[in-house]
């Protein structure tokens, strides 16, 4: 993946214009990390090429709408994964495999790997900054929300703190996250 | 509405939203302010273009190349994809199922009134009420910038629909209906707007048969229309 995140924002402008072989360097950019992050959301790798599919397709057709003065590039095609999972898990009868540890296996201790991996990426690096600033009970309760989308409760368990305060290490996490970040 | 001028409960709520730690019913709800309140959306927007790069975070992972084969299919072929009616369930969604006809126009008034105060750089959103030919507010519409369209029902219209499939137009002015889809007789349908129904100023729903118009025009009788507004 090139650390220029100007060039996705020019692919996708292509894509607007009907390239077809940008989409396609787009999708070769991009689907690795975008199917990976829909294969956790959901925990199934086969819903998770229904959604990558289904997702790329309405990047095409939506290219024209995306803005690079408002959103990043990756930050516009993870929005329509993301929603994409979420309505997935809302379908009745869906169900979820429990989650694996992974999450709290990489971000466990300082996060050395994943806060590494941010800072290596010019776009991410003010991130990595300010999540590294976090308690780390607030930076493991933001991403186990975020990626693992669980209840309050599930994290509650998987860290053994009442449900509560948990709830308030997102929370704090987040605010302090933002001032950070402003 | 009152609750939701506090700043500091906005700013939470978008970050809740954000992180994923609003979930189900509440995050539909906050989903359908969101649709009124563009400033909403803008706090929403900044925090995903912060915290979404934890994406990179992640061991990318191969797809099987058979997603490319069939997304370079589907570009080639140019035929709509297929739409999808993800019923939501039965559960959650039970503001817009209690929202009466006084609230849906109370919506509509801050849909009207919010452009004036809001952020101009902010996203445009589209948002329509389809009412039946008695004024009754049926159906809750908003678009989003990516295209999608979120059609809530404001309550069960399977009597409505007696056996008949839900199919919604854009009715252009003096031109002809052009389909964007079915939608279920209860709760919500999301819909991706095609590329030929961009420009929307009023839509409506009309009885078909099952599977949608054979026609590509609308058959049956028009059941509800409402103006598309941006917000």
């Amino acid at each position: 993946m090139p650390d220029n995140p100007r060039h996705l924002d020019e692919l996708i402008q292509q894509c607007a214009q009907g390239r077809e072989a940008a989409l396609e360097e787009l999708y070769r950019l991009s689907a690795p990390h975008l199917f990976a992050f829909a294969a956790r959301i959901l925990r199934q790798g086969d819903l998770a090429e229904e959604v990558l599919q289904e997702s790329f397709l309405s990047i095409w057709r939506n290219a024209s709408r995306f803005s690079a003065e408002r959103s990043q590039a990756m930050t516009w095609m993870t929005h329509i994964v993301r929603n994409r999972c979420i309505d997935l898990l809302r379908r009745p009868g869906y169900e979820r495999p429990d989650p694996d540890g992974a999450i709290l296996e990489a971000w466990a201790d300082e996060a050395a790997g994943p806060l590494d991996l941010l800072r290596d990426r010019q776009d991410s690096r003010r991130l990595a900054d300010c999540m590294a600033q976090l308690e780390s009970k607030q930076r493991m309760a933001i991403v186990l929300s975020f990626f693992d989308d669980l209840s309050h409760r599930e994290i509650a368990s998987r860290l053994s703190s009442p449900l509560g305060t948990i709830k308030s290490w997102v929370r704090r996490g987040m605010e302090r996250l933002k001032r950070c970040l402003s | 509405m009152k609750t939701y001028a506090d700043p500091l409960l906005r700013a939470r709520l978008a970050a809740d939203y954000v992180s994923g730690a609003m979930r189900g019913g509440a995050r539909r709800r906050f989903e359908g302010l969101m649709a009124a309140d563009a400033s909403l959306r803008h706090q929403v927007r900044e925090w995903e273009n912060d915290l979404y790069l934890l994406v990179w975070t992640i061991p990318p992972r191969t797809p099987p190349s058979r997603v490319w084969r069939a997304i370079s299919k589907q570009i080639h072929q140019k035929v709509p994809v297929r739409i999808r009616n993800w019923s939501w369930g039965l559960g959650g969604i039970y503001l817009w199922r209690s929202c009466s006809a006084v609230l849906a126009a109370a919506l509509l008034a801050i849909v009207v009134i919010q452009p004036m105060r809001e952020n101009r750089s902010a996203q445009p959103q589209q948002v329509a009420v389809l009412q039946s030919s008695q004024g009754q507010a049926l159906l809750i519409i908003r678009a989003d910038a990516s295209g999608t369209m979120y059609v809530n029902t404001l309550e069960s219209l399977t009597k409505m629909a007696d056996g008949h499939a839900l199919e919604l137009w854009s009715m252009p002015p003096g031109g002809k209906p052009i389909s964007l889809g079915l939608v279920a007789t209860n709760g919500l349908t999301r819909l991706t707007i095609p590329q030929s129904a961009s420009n929307m100023k009023k839509l409506g729903i009309s009885l078909e048969p099952p599977g949608g118009s054979p026609s590509g025009l609308p058959t049956g009788p028009v059941v509800m229309t409402g103006d598309v507004l941006l917000s």
